[in-house]
């Protein structure tokens, strides 16, 4: 075989980490959970988390699966409850852009890797998009039985009976499923997987993706996945079907009636407004020339 | 082992590290989907470029190696793989993270990989393939997580009872083997949630 150069080197790294912050042989290791992951959809992948320098509850696990994830051509976005600006999110960007350089953007289309808290984005993802979840909770049956052993037995037997019990509870207690973050899904037909903290307004967005999800846990040491184009069917009754959450206002600023709406507080008075989570699509409707009851044409 | 017989690794690691775990991501999110991949310059005979890249970014000190005995033999190889991942190379199938198959006449048996257990599916053997490509063999149709629309596949050549244990994965699972197919410039994957058949 005669000697072609066959690799694309890349362009000179100009700090004083290793790409993306992660030694080789940790991201090796969490690549090897998250092709497991991907195999076993959403079956929660153990893997040996490392200190990150930023404290749990930063998304430590999310950071880790993006820094094994990226790569030098990748555009970033990085979401905090639908928003760029949080100093969570600008703290995770500007993270990733000392340790790879890698372009970033608020704009959903323009992604290539989105990290996500808590949202995800109502731009519709396409199939050359990876979304990444910051999660602090992975186990969704740890508030029903806190012995790992014992959840992980009831996984094994497909055993989620307790889980719908505890549904069932809210429908006695409220007289509908009172459950609106984390609400569990089943994913593929196999594994009960919690969504993460998203509103439960996300859970269908989840389903039949175009894009790869992704599922970091940190301090739980976990991963998890939903390849795109694959079920995930949130838990429900026949007779108490899943519902996602709905509201009589739209959105003040851009009148978006299909988005999740955040109710803020405008002035000392207390007056009260709607708003879309999602401030790169409340944007872009501005931007389209679409305007809400308290909006100015942009 | 001399200096003239070990071949050169990848002249950038990391970046090629990324890029060959993201075309075998790719190709494990989307079954059956083909995507370029660019190993090592050089490598030792009968191992295949795209394959040696594989095995350069996911195997390590830590991942038990199986090498088929079809080319476990060929000079250089073992060598090679050694050198460049640190895999500790086993004998018994059941022990290995990655079990890189030849493509001899022996059938393959999936009796022999580890499918990982009820708590811990993912403790499962990955099968390395080498294929000389995706198009010219018995045309199967794939569905499952990753694939939109039922998806034609004919990866060849194949060994005896390869679609057997893909066949096989569906009675397993959640337990099963994952498998990469390698062929001469890119790669594919059958993750064991894959199904055979509209
Ligand atoms: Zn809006």
């Amino acid at each position: 075989m005669t000697a072609v150069q066959s690799e694309t080197p890349r362009a000179e790294a100009d700090s004083g980490y290793n790409f993306a912050y992660l030694d080789e042989q940790t991201k090796r290791m969490i690549r090897r959970a998250i092709l497991k992951a991907v195999a076993i959809p959403g079956y929660q992948v153990p893997f040996a988390s490392r200190e990150m320098p930023m404290p749990y509850g930063w998304g430590t696990g999310g950071v880790q699966v993006t820094a094994a994830v990226i790569g030098s051509d990748d555009v970033l976005k990085v979401i905090d409850q639908g928003s760029d600006d949080t100093t969570n999110a600008v703290s995770i960007r500007s993270f990733f852009v000392r340790t790879t350089g890698v372009e970033t953007t608020e704009k959903t289309r323009d992604a290539t890797l989105i990290q996500t808290r808590h949202r995800v984005p109502e731009t519709p993802l396409s199939e050359d998009q990876i979304l990444v979840y910051q999660v602090p909770i992975p186990e969704p049956l740890r508030f029903l039985e806190p012995r790992e052993t014992e959840t992980r037995r009831m996984h094994a037997l497909e055993d989620y009976g307790l889980m719908h019990v505890k549904l069932y509870e809210d429908i006695a207690h409220h007289g509908h499923i009172a459950t609106t973050y984390a609400y569990p899904v089943k994913v593929a037909g196999r594994y009960v997987m919690d969504p993460s903290p998203t509103p439960k307004f996300d859970n269908p967005k989840m389903n039949h993706s175009p894009a790869l999800q992704l599922f970091g846990a940190g301090r739980e040491k976990r991963i998890y996945a939903i390849p795109p184009h694959t079920e995930v069917v949130s838990l429900d009754f026949e007779d108490h079907p899943f519902e996602v959450q709905q509201w009589d206002n739209a959105c003040a600023l851009c009148g978006a009636t299909d988005s999740f709406l955040d109710e803020v507080i405008m002035d000392d008075a207390g007056k009260r407004m709607f708003v879309c989570s999602d401030s790169d699509y409340c944007e872009e409707r501005r931007a389209a020339g679409h305007v809400g009851e308290e909006g100015v044409p942009l | 082992m001399s200096a003239n017989t070990l071949h050169a690794g990848f002249v950038d690691p990391v970046s090629a590290s990324q890029a060959g775990f993201r075309a075998v991501l790719d190709a494990m999110a989307h079954p059956g989907r083909v995507y370029p991949l660019k190993g090592p310059a050089e490598v030792p005979s009968g191992l295949g470029r795209v394959t040696a890249g594989v095995l350069l970014t996911l195997a390590d000190y830590s991942t038990p190696l199986w090498i088929d005995p079809a080319i476990a033999g060929q000079e250089g190889i073992q060598t090679y793989l050694r050198f460049h991942t640190g895999a500790p190379m086993v004998d018994v199938p059941k022990y290995s993270e990655f079990a890189l198959i030849g493509k001899g006449e022996a059938p393959l048996n999936g009796d022999r990989f580890s499918i990982g257990t009820p708590d811990y599916p993912d403790r499962a053997t990955t099968l390395i393939l080498q294929v000389d490509g995706f198009e010219r063999g018995d045309a199967v149709v794939l569905t499952g997580p990753g694939i939109e629309t039922p998806h034609r596949f004919a990866p060849a050549p194949l060994p005896a009872g390869f679609w057997d244990v893909v066949r096989n994965n569906a009675a397993l699972f959640p337990l099963g083997l994952d498998i990469i197919l390698c062929g001469p410039d890119s790669v594919a994957a059958l993750p064991r949630s894959t199904r055979i058949g509209g």
